[in-house]
């Protein structure tokens, strides 16, 4: 229940394409796998770009996860959400 | 006795390779003959190994280990990425020197990360493509410091192991003529918000300063300061700081430096001239 978690996740599907494909199609039971809570896993899941930048995720590594999961030629749609308002919390998340 | 012959500054960026055309014709053609200018010089110093500093982006090392530093001793192969435009191949490597760099560290305080069998990505590719793969002969040495993970390398220490690598070629018994490359950088957000914009007046401070050879300023700038100007692609100019520090007294001149959006980047390319030159 920390970003730890988070980066875990990212740190996979970047590494993993077979993982990252199993996120992609069913990442409810892709994400049961890992030590997050609700909204960490939602904001995974919806890909909440902003979200998860304010968290704290690396962002070099929030766009690795991000060209696994949609591709790099979605960069703008990247971006778009970089720029846009996070559905998750921004208090500190240890 | 090995002989640190020449030291270059230069970028790293992959959409050089990935993305050539996105860029203005000018300004590619510019950008290449500057990558030619460094194979060039490489060629006429004799150099016949050069080691390339570069940094991970979240490709090689993520959440479960972030290396301070760390040096390929083994078999080196490149590129890690698919996306790249250059085939995934085995690349000449010193492992002798390399290992010897470690060794001389262990005695200089320099703790490095090993890694003997190395999958490289652009920060070492790039520049292997464009200035030493046209030099048949030469072998690499590839180095990363962790600029883009947190806690990033202070730039201090990364002036130390400039300091520790060329201690390590003087005292190497070999006649080899080596080559230090600080790449990365200039100004570039990498999956920030603003990735995509250059800060071209960060970019020439940074250059001036290189140009004065004033490494204690540039070392002087705070990381926080490097990332709100210049974004976190910046703070490569540590492994720049390592190659300038590696060749004491030394001013860069400046080659060509382009601010391109296209690539994300502004691309500075210097040569660092010793201070005897």
């Amino acid at each position: 229940m920390s970003i730890f978690a988070v980066e875990q996740v990212m740190w996979d599907v970047s590494r993993d394409g077979r993982m990252a494909e199993a996120c992609r199609t069913d990442p409810g039971d892709f994400l049961a796998g890992y030590r997050l809570d609700a909204q960490e896993a939602q904001a995974i899941a919806s890909l909440d770009i902003a979200g998860l930048s304010a968290w704290g995720i690396n962002p070099m590594l929030l766009m690795q996860a991000w060209n696994a999961l949609v591709g790099p030629d979605a960069i703008d749609e990247y971006l778009a959400r970089m720029n846009g308002a996070g559905q998750a919390r921004k208090a500190d998340h240890g | 006795m090995a002989e640190l012959v020449a030291g270059f500054l230069l970028p790293h960026v992959p959409l050089i390779k990935s993305s050539t055309a996105a860029a203005p014709a000018g300004q590619r053609s510019r950008v290449f003959a500057a990558f030619d200018e460094i194979s060039a010089l490489l060629r006429a110093r004799a150099v016949d190994t050069v080691i390339i500093i570069g940094s991970d982006h979240c490709s090689l090392f993520g959440s479960e280990c972030l290396p301070p530093c760390l040096i390929g001793t083994g078999d080196v192969r490149g590129p890690l990425e698919d996306w790249l435009g250059l085939e995934r191949q085995d690349l000449p490597s010193h492992p002798a020197l390399a290992r010897h760099i470690i060794d001389t560290g262990l005695v200089d305080g320099i703790d490095w990360s090993v890694s003997r069998n190395l999958l490289v990505d652009h920060a070492i590719m790039i520049p292997f493509h464009y200035v030493v793969r046209p030099n048949p002969g030469q072998r690499i040495i590839p180095v990363y410091l962790n600029a883009g993970g947190d806690p990033a390398l202070p730039s201090w220490r990364a002036a130390r192991m400039g300091e520790s690598i060329a201690a390590a070629v003087r005292s190497w018994p070999g006649d080899e003529r080596v080559a230090i490359l600080g790449t990365g950088g200039l100004s570039h957000w990498v999956g920030m918000a603003r990735m995509g914009t250059v800060n071209e007046a960060w970019d020439r401070r940074i250059i001036a300063l290189e140009e004065a050879g004033d490494l204690a300023a540039l070392i002087a700038i705070a990381d926080a300061d490097i990332l709100a100007e210049a974004g976190n692609g910046a703070l490569e100019i540590k492994n720049h700081i390592c190659a300038m520090a590696a060749m004491p007294g030394s001013r860069a001149r400046l080659i060509a430096y382009e601010p391109v959006p296209a690539w994300i980047s502004g691309c500075g390319f210097m040569e660092l001239q010793s201070a005897a030159a």
